[in-house]
């Protein structure tokens, strides 16, 4: 056998852009979670309450129904309240096993054998949960608007409402991220997505059981803080523009959003590498 | 010829554990194996040379450029580490496709390269197949797939052959031999001598995080032959077969032990004295259950060279 001949090739084509490689990531692990199908009718299922409202729209701005409330900043907050379950159902598949099942497999090696770095493997995990919870939670709800400003029968309701889109955005913006970045990082805690599944519940029941505990035997209302849903009804009221019947201060729910991605994204600092190391 | 792989006094520590302890040396294309018993500090070393770790001290390069935070450097390096590292649910053609595309091919590029690398580990007829339901070697084989899908210049082979069938183990070193002679740079490790020996002639010794020696495999295998070997032998007779092994010229020393039904001889000529078991056996009727040669144990070898 010849030695050194040097006949293999090296590719001189064009590669995708560094920028751009948690794509392959996110696609990848799209592809994949769309090819199961009762995630799909997970999906499905998260569109019917969409349906029900869309309905409930239509009949109260073109029918003029009475359903004893009108389609104002509250409806669409409202629809975000009733697509929170399909939210966590969909965080609790699609999200537990996203890095958990790269740990059990031991996968994390071969991933950073390619060129990519661990703000690429993170930011391609954040992309395939963020995706989905954007389209079972946000979407449903701006469509329900823009079907809303499309049966309205005159620019009344558009006058009084334009800014509703401003508050779906950026308060379902800051529940999807928050959520996302929350399971990834819960996911780089354990080798069992099914372990990270129950986690998640039960940090979500547990926390929410002690935060109205303590409110309510400390007469401590600012307690509540622990409760994660005490905390997303006091910031969907904030940005809904909606008085709030929690003596909780928004910017308390604030800081906690802001502490819940912030301990995700150090634990998915200290989690994401190569090798773990064992010192 | 040029090194491609240039290594300067490095050393890694975990705490008080010394993984790497001063190493320095160059690799050049062609094979070379990275010889070692277990816990020896090979992973350790090719996990700096591949930057999934950064060493603790000292500096390595691979093609000129230091592989630590460049994982541009990965489109030039393959890496098959020593676990299975698997989606079982996966198919082969899946895993490897995946990998690849996380170089950032386009679908049609990645696709091709996918079917050639499979072609060339010889899976392509189980590529459809479920990686679950593959066989050990089958699963070495697309692990070494992904490895070299990518066409790199220099590859890092953890173990690829530990626990393989004969006819896998064969099937592999070819292809490393392959590989090698394509003017790729290849290191292999292993704690096996004669599996490196049968793919390549250059060696790199290393225990205890420090390399003992390096150069041509048969020095060390004559260092090995010039000490007492011992080869162990299970029989149904040990007090009869000890007394035919002490006449024997090539034989320095019989002990047996008859609770483990053992005989062990002690030669200075393996050789000569395992070309005699078979005579031994058929000619005398010695009944033989079990042969084996703890000296064949790597760390045995390296208690010779540091001595």
């Amino acid at each position: 056998m010849p030695i050194y001949d040097l006949s293999y090739r090296h590719w001189e084509g064009s590669l995708l852009g560094a920028g751009r490689r948690w794509m392959v990531i996110a696609e990848a692990g799209i592809r994949l979670l769309l090819s199961y199908k009762k995630f799909v009718f997970l999906l499905m299922l998260s569109w019917v309450p969409f349906f029900v409202q869309a309905f409930m729209l239509y009949m109260i701005m073109v029918k003029g129904a009475s359903m004893g409330f009108d389609v104002s900043a509250g409806f669409f907050q409202n629809a975000y309240a009733v697509q929170l379950f399909p939210l966590v159902l969909v965080t609790i598949y699609a999200g537990s096993g996203l890095i958990a099942s790269d740990l059990a497999a031991n996968a994390l090696p071969l991933y950073f054998s390619k060129p990519i770095t661990q703000r690429d493997y993170i930011l391609g995990k954040l992309a395939i949960i963020a995706f989905f919870l954007t389209l079972v939670y946000i979407m449903p709800v701006l469509l329900l608007f823009i079907f809303a400003v499309g049966v309205s029968p005159d620019m009344e309701f558009v006058k009084e409402n334009y800014w509703v889109i401003l508050s779906i955005l950026g308060y379902g913006a800051l529940v999807v991220g928050m959520t996302s970045v929350f399971i990834v990082g819960l996911s780089s805690t354990s080798r069992s997505g099914r372990v990270v599944g129950v986690a998640f519940i039960a940090v979500v029941t547990f926390a929410g059981m002690i935060g109205n505990l303590l409110n309510l035997v400390l007469r401590m209302s600012q307690m509540l803080a622990l409760s994660p849903n005490a905390n997303l009804i006091r910031l969907s009221d904030f940005f809904f523009l909606q008085e709030s019947g929690l003596r909780l201060h928004p910017m308390v729910s604030l800081s906690v959003a802001a502490l819940v991605i912030a301990w995700s994204l150090w634990t998915l600092n200290r989690r994401i590498r190569p090798v773990e190391v064992v010192a | 010829m040029s090194a491609t792989v240039e290594i300067r006094d490095i050393s890694k520590w975990y705490g008080q554990v010394v993984a790497l302890n001063g190493v320095s040396l160059d690799l050049k294309p062609g094979v070379t194996g990275l010889l070692g018993p277990n816990g020896a500090g090979k992973s350790t070393l090719i996990k700096v040379l591949t930057g999934q770790l950064r060493p603790s001290r000292g500096e390595a390069t691979v093609l000129g450029q230091a592989p630590w935070n460049n994982p541009d450097m990965n489109r030039f390096m393959g890496f098959c580490p020593e676990q299975d590292s698997f989606y079982e649910h996966m198919t082969g053609r899946r895993f490897v496709n995946a990998l690849l595309s996380l170089h950032g091919y386009s679908a049609t590029e990645t696709r091709d390269r996918t079917e050639a690398a499979i072609a060339e580990v010889g899976m392509s007829e189980l590529a459809e197949r479920k990686i679950g339901g593959y066989s050990k070697g089958m699963r070495q084989r697309i692990k070494l797939a992904q490895a070299i899908a990518h066409d790199p210049q220099v590859v890092f082979l953890d173990e690829p052959v530990t626990g393989l069938d004969p006819v896998g183990r064969h099937h592999i070193i070819d292809l490393i031999l392959k590989w090698g002679g394509e003017g790729r740079t290849v290191l292999v490790s292993s704690h096996i001598l004669h599996e490196v020996e049968s793919m390549t002639s250059s060696v790199l010794l290393i225990n205890h995080g420090r390399l003992l020696a390096e150069g041509d495999v048969h020095e060390i295998r004559e260092l090995i032959d010039e000490h007492p070997h011992h080869v162990t032998l299970t029989t149904s007779d040990p007090r009869g077969l000890a007394g035919h092994l002490i006449s024997d010229p090539a034989v320095v020393s019989v002990r047996f032990d008859e609770e483990t039904r053992s005989v062990t001889a002690e030669t200075l000529k393996p050789e000569e004295f395992y070309r005699r078991i078979p005579i031994l056996v058929t000619q005398q009727g010695v009944n033989v259950d079990e042969m084996s040669s703890p000296d064949d144990n790597l760390e045995a070898v390296f208690d010779y060279l540091v001595k």
